[in-house]
């Protein structure tokens, strides 16, 4: 089955079909959550409850060919729901736990950067660098057109090119 | 123009490729999943129900003399409403306060801006229900029952099982008032005293999440309670029946003793066969079916049954005390069991690897180590369709390792079934020095034996 087969399946009910898709992409959903989340577990939280709530929801989906960027889509939006949730039970652990979790990694400077982002800007950055999603794939996840997503992407990449810069130290 | 920025942004995403991803993915997927099929499974179930709701009333609106349902009788005596969401899946119990077997306590005790009230008590020679709220008063959060002990009056614990459902949970900043429920499990030898001194400890955390829970959050206060208990009453509303009969399902003998009916639930004895060749885990589908054909399953949301050795047990049915029929049986079809040789399971640690698996069904996929804990990961094969809805708790809480120490484990983890396979976890606390291989004992395992029986009770 290909893949707009396995969502028809899926949509009428084959637990097994939803389960394959599921499979294809989870990867790409762990990798996407944390670029957000900055933390393994609650990463892996986000691909849970990903799944669960695009099974729950899949009968929405109209459009079988367009499911990787739909699933994106609830990916992103629990991501941003958590780290709206986060910052206000927990303020204090917020910038620690960035610290934290960065130092593991070398690239330092320009996580930093990202991370300040605005989050239409670090959401094109995430999908197209992390994710090496085409452009107008990027415009299907994030429901508008492909010359703003263009213009976000220059935006954001001027935005770093500052911020790296401003900041000696870090420049590389 | 940005060749830095991108180089730097691609190396990145390589470093968080290399670094960063857990082989457990997976398994996230599967919870995820499992989770989805379960709430979709609630919501049609909701739906249906409303349905239900809709049919009653318009049965209410066409006839007068219309049969009250339980919860319209509940709603008819102020204060009780609270109690159909806890009580509502057994209909002995719905019985028992139907009968006005109940009793109304509604005292109160208020320590650091919470107030725990006892609202009512259903209790009997067998076991007793506490119906208890919370309220909050002053800036708690996640209040939840850290324990609740029930002493006689010498100040001695009962002899008794106490079991709380899952904790409440609800961010008590915003719900000021939650209400719960504690069962406590008589055992034979206890002595039911004239009043029961109930103690409560709660435990106020931030947020709901129990895996960030500390000894900090409990409570330093004690709500005191005394609930009375008129002995010389629930003494006489207890019936037993000798039964002593017994079944023969392939060549496994298994005897009935007696029956005990009292308004919270029935009892009753049983005992397996010593010179059996199978270890009997559970039965299937065993039920109580009176003479009009109604029947009384087992209790399945609380205390099921208890074991009192290898092979003795109580088993506890939904009460039909109220109902008091004139014809009573027994009746079943299927049990699980397997080959008391093969009930025991032999795990070498240090090649992960299983020396032998009951019929091929069972799978160790995993063992992960932290400090002093190991866990175990298993996939269990479930194909029958009777256990779609089951999840096997596979493995007994005592292990035994090759120098002969036991050790107690620290839960075990089961999923619902995907693909006709479940994931089951044993974690076992304080294993630093445990020795492969490791003995594990089967509880329950999803092989059968079958033969259909009926038994008459009265």
């Amino acid at each position: 089955m290909n893949e707009e087969e396995l969502v028809i399946a899926a949509q009428s009910g084959d637990n097994e079909a939803f389960y394959s898709l599921i499979s294809l992409y989870s990867e790409n959903l762990y990798n996407i959550a944390y670029c957000y989340l900055k933390d393994q577990h609650e990463a892996l939280e986000a691909v849970q409850e990903t799944t669960c709530r695009s099974y729950l929801k899949l009968k929405k989906l109209k459009q079988p060919q367009y499911f990787k960027s739909w699933l994106t889509r609830i990916l992103i939006n629990y991501c941003i729901d958590e780290q709206k949730r986060r910052k206000k039970i927990v303020p204090i652990f917020q910038d620690k736990q960035v610290e934290e979790d960065s130092s593991k990694v070398e690239n330092m400077a320009i996580e930093f950067a990202i991370n300040e982002l605005e989050p239409k800007y670090k959401h094109v950055i995430v999908l197209r660098y992390f994710q090496d999603m085409a452009i107008p794939d990027i415009a299907k996840v994030l429901d508008c057109p492909e010359g703003t997503v263009k213009s976000w992407i220059h935006r954001a990449l001027q935005q770093l090119k500052n911020s790296l810069n401003g900041e000696g130290d870090f420049n590389v | 123009m940005f060749d830095t920025e991108e180089r730097e942004l691609n190396k990145l995403n390589q470093t968080m490729k290399d670094v960063l991803k857990p082989d457990n993915i997976d398994e996230y997927v599967k919870k995820g999943l499992a989770l989805g099929i379960k709430k979709k499974r609630k919501s049609q179930i909701k739906k249906f129900s409303n349905i239900a709701a809709a049919l009653i009333l318009v049965i209410f609106i066409s006839s007068i003399r219309a049969i009250p349902t339980f919860a319209e009788f509940v709603t008819r005596i102020p204060g009780l409403e609270y109690i159909v969401k806890f009580i509502n899946y057994d209909k002995g119990l719905k019985s028992a306060i139907e009968n006005n077997f109940i009793q109304h306590i509604n005292s109160y005790v208020t320590h650091e801006g919470l107030t725990v009230t006892i609202k009512d008590a259903i209790i009997d020679s067998s076991k007793g229900i506490i119906f208890y709220s919370i309220e909050n008063k002053g800036s708690h959060h996640f209040v939840n029952l850290e324990n609740m002990k029930f002493m006689d009056e010498k100040g001695e614990q009962l002899k008794a099982g106490v079991s709380w459902g899952g904790a409440i949970n609800k961010d008590m900043a915003l719900e000021k008032m939650l209400d719960g429920m504690v069962e406590i499990n008589f055992t034979d030898d206890m002595i039911i005293p004239d009043k029961i001194f109930v103690e409560v400890k709660l435990r106020d955390s931030a947020t709901s999440n129990p895996d960030h829970r500390n000894q900090e959050e409990i409570l330093n206060s004690v709500w005191k309670f005394e609930i009375p208990v008129d002995k010389e009453k629930i003494r006489n509303m207890e019936k037993t029946y000798a039964l002593n009969q017994s079944i023969l399902i392939e060549g496994q003998r298994i005897l009935f003793k007696n029956v005990t009916i009292s308004p919270t639930r029935v009892s009753i004895n049983v005992e397996y066969d010593k010179n059996n060749s199978k270890k009997i885990f559970r039965f299937d589908d065993l039920k109580l079916i009176d003479e009009k054909g109604e029947t009384w399953s087992t209790i399945k949301n609380g205390i099921s049954g208890s074991i009192i050795d290898e092979n003795h047990e109580i088993l506890y049915f939904q009460s039909n005390y109220f109902k008091d029929p004139k014809g009573l049986y027994l009746t079943g079809s299927s049990i699980r069991a397997l080959d008391k040789d093969k009930s025991t399971v032999k795990v070498d640690v240090e090649n992960i690897k299983l020396l032998n698996s009951p019929k091929d069904r069972l799978s160790l996929t995993k063992i992960s180590r932290n400090d002093s804990t190991m866990t175990l990961d298993f996939d269990l094969k479930v194909d029958d369709p009777r256990d779609k809805d089951y999840s096997y708790n596979v493995f007994s809480y005592y292990i035994k390792d090759s120098s002969g120490k036991v050790y107690e484990s620290g839960g075990a983890r089961c999923s619902s079934s995907i693909d006709q396979v479940q994931q089951y976890s044993l974690i076992i606390n304080k294993s630093q020095n445990i020795k492969s291989p490791l003995y594990l004992t089967l509880e329950d395992y999803p092989e059968r034996i079958e033969g259909e029986f009926k038994l008459k009770i009265k």
